[in-house]
């Protein structure tokens, strides 16, 4: 056990903060460093998401922090669990000591993620579309895909077409997904979709924005910022937080498993799963012995995807078991506790990591019987934490 | 709106030029290694598979399968606000490499399958180009034999 999460922390959730993303980054560390009791002086490293608008600079100024360790990760969702692999290194080599992790976005009010603009360039009148990447590149962008949502609705239409299954039975597991967690967010009263609860016929209801995929389908879009605090093992049982380490991680790359792509392996591909089969291995876990799994679910049929890339369902299963057992209390390995990105919030999978946490201390607001190892996964990128 | 205002045009580099000036005439130029012969999309400066840097262009037959597609009915963006409903294909060219495009001329897209074939050539993107689109291959010629039905 080389590093813990000693501390989580994060801003109420809306779609209108009315506040500078800086201000949430600093308020969602702040309560983090409070949770643990660690003095803000204390800290000596910080690791962001190269895609968060808050950077270094801005945050030692307001911390008045002398780092000696930070680092980036990249491809957005896919830094989730990435973030603690870095700060477990820099901690188990001895960088650093004490190292915050945050991401702060105004991802409704400011930088909408579902829309285009923010992807193509402008030249002479004309939209640009730049460089290879689907969605929204030179090769796809001319054509109509220029959404995360579009590219993951013909991965949903790919899976089913593999799973050999009818269109109406995946359209039942996806509104599954998003029913259960929608489910989960009405015991969390921090949940953006508190209050809101949805069953199969409004779930139906729902426009299709792009085949298979309806608006249920889709993660919300947030503002707000969640922030944790990783720590040495010396730090982590001094505080008064119990910890919850990082007993292994894995932050893969190989041709087109960048967070989205429309070339490479659909991700509960062969080359997803021997990832995961590494890093239980390392985690001394089977997938059978996680607690719960926050899986990264930018749309309902990443769930699936997840669920059969890292061992909870044999490929082309996921759907009959969502069907048979569901993701919430009733299902053998719980996802998305808190409601995830579809009903909680979308903090680009930072508040999918404080759920983790949550879950390991024994204070979700939808807590497992009995707290043990957790994996937090998006695509080739995954932690498994506990307690 | 006229067409000549709102599109999303696609963006040359030094080493998929080529490609565009084809795609243009409703072409499809798939890189081919010349040192393994192995044929990728999109474009690279290398090869993919023997990191040879010995690259040519070959025409793709502009046959395919359908690999997956999306309708797409929510516009997520002004360039494509009067195209919605439109679809996307994700075509996988009997060269090898997947290739995205508009899939245009579908009546009724529950009949749009893993074995759907599909015909690569010039028409509207979605964006508002003319270049290569798929349209689903008339039942006859492009067929590819299929061993298990009888003669
Ligand atoms: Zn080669």
């Amino acid at each position: 056990m080389s590093a813990a999460v000693i501390g989580i922390g994060q801003t109420a959730y809306s779609r209108a903060s009315r506040r500078s993303e800086w201000s949430l980054a600093v308020e969602a560390i702040e309560r983090a460093l409070a949770d643990c009791g660690v003095a803000p002086g204390d800290v000596d490293g910080l690791v962001r998401y190269s895609y968060d608008a808050v950077d270094e600079a801005m945050l030692v100024r307001s911390f008045g922090w002398r780092l000696r360790y930070y680092s980036q990760t990249g491809y957005g969702g896919l830094g989730a669990p990435a973030v603690l692999a870095q700060a477990s290194a820099a901690v188990a080599s001895g960088q650093a000591r004490i190292v915050v992790c945050y991401r702060s976005l105004n991802g409704y009010s400011t930088t909408r993620y579902g829309r285009a603009e923010r992807s193509l360039g402008c030249a002479g009148g004309e939209f640009v579309a730049r460089g290879d990447r689907a969605p929204s590149g030179a090769f796809a962008g001319p054509y109509g895909l220029l959404s995360p949502g579009q590219v993951m609705a013909m991965w949903a239409r790919r899976y089913q077409w593999e799973a050999g299954i009818a269109e109406q039975d995946l359209v039942r597991a996806l509104s599954r997904v998003a029913i259960d967690q929608r489910a989960q967010a009405q015991r969390n009263p921090a949940a953006v979709m508190h209050g809101r609860p949805l069953n199969e016929d409004a779930y139906l209801a729902g426009r299709v924005i792009a085949s298979p995929l309806r608006v249920f389908d889709l993660a919300l879009e947030t503002d707000g910022a969640a922030a944790v605090v990783v720590a040495a093992p010396d730090v982590a049982r001094a505080v008064a937080t119990p910890p919850v380490w990082i007993t292994a991680a894995v932050v893969g790359m190989f041709a087109y498993a960048e967070s989205i792509s429309v070339y490479g392996e659909l991700r509960n591909g062969p080359t997803y799963r021997e990832i995961a089969e590494r890093l239980f291995a390392e985690a001394s876990v089977r997938p059978a012995d996680l607690r719960a799994a926050m899986i990264y679910d930018a749309t309902s049929v990443s769930v699936l995807l997840g669920m059969e890339a890292y061992g909870l369902a044999a490929p082309g299963t996921a759907w009959r078991a969502v069907l048979d057992h569901g993701i919430g209390d009733t299902a053998p390995v719980p996802v998305n506790t808190s409601g995830g990105h579809l009903s909680e919030a979308y903090v680009h999978g930072m508040n999918l990591v404080v759920e983790a946490v949550r879950q390991c201390r024994g204070s979700s607001s939808a807590q497992v019987e009995r707290s043990g190892p957790v994996l937090v996964s998006s695509g080739p990128s995954a932690v498994v934490l506990s307690p | 709106m006229t067409e000549s205002t709102l599109r999303i045009v696609p963006e040359a580099t030094e080493f998929n030029a080529p490609y565009w000036t084809a795609a243009r005439e409703g072409r499809v130029l798939l890189q081919r290694c010349v040192d393994c012969g192995l044929v990728w999309h999109p474009p690279a400066p290398t090869c993919p598979g023997c990191r040879s840097h010995a690259v040519s262009w070959v025409a793709s037959s502009g046959q395919g399968t359908l690999y997956s597609y999306t309708r797409v009915e929510h516009s997520v963006h002004p360039a494509v606000a009067d195209a919605v409903p439109y679809l996307v294909a994700l075509v996988e060219l009997d060269e090898g490499p997947r290739f995205v495009c508009t899939l245009i001329e579908v009546d009724d897209t529950s009949t749009l399958c893993a074995t759907t074939r599909v015909t690569v050539g010039l028409g509207p993107a979605a964006a508002g180009l003319q270049l290569p689109v798929a349209r689903c291959s008339r039942a006859g010629a492009d067929d590819p034999i299929d061993p298990t039905r009888p003669a």
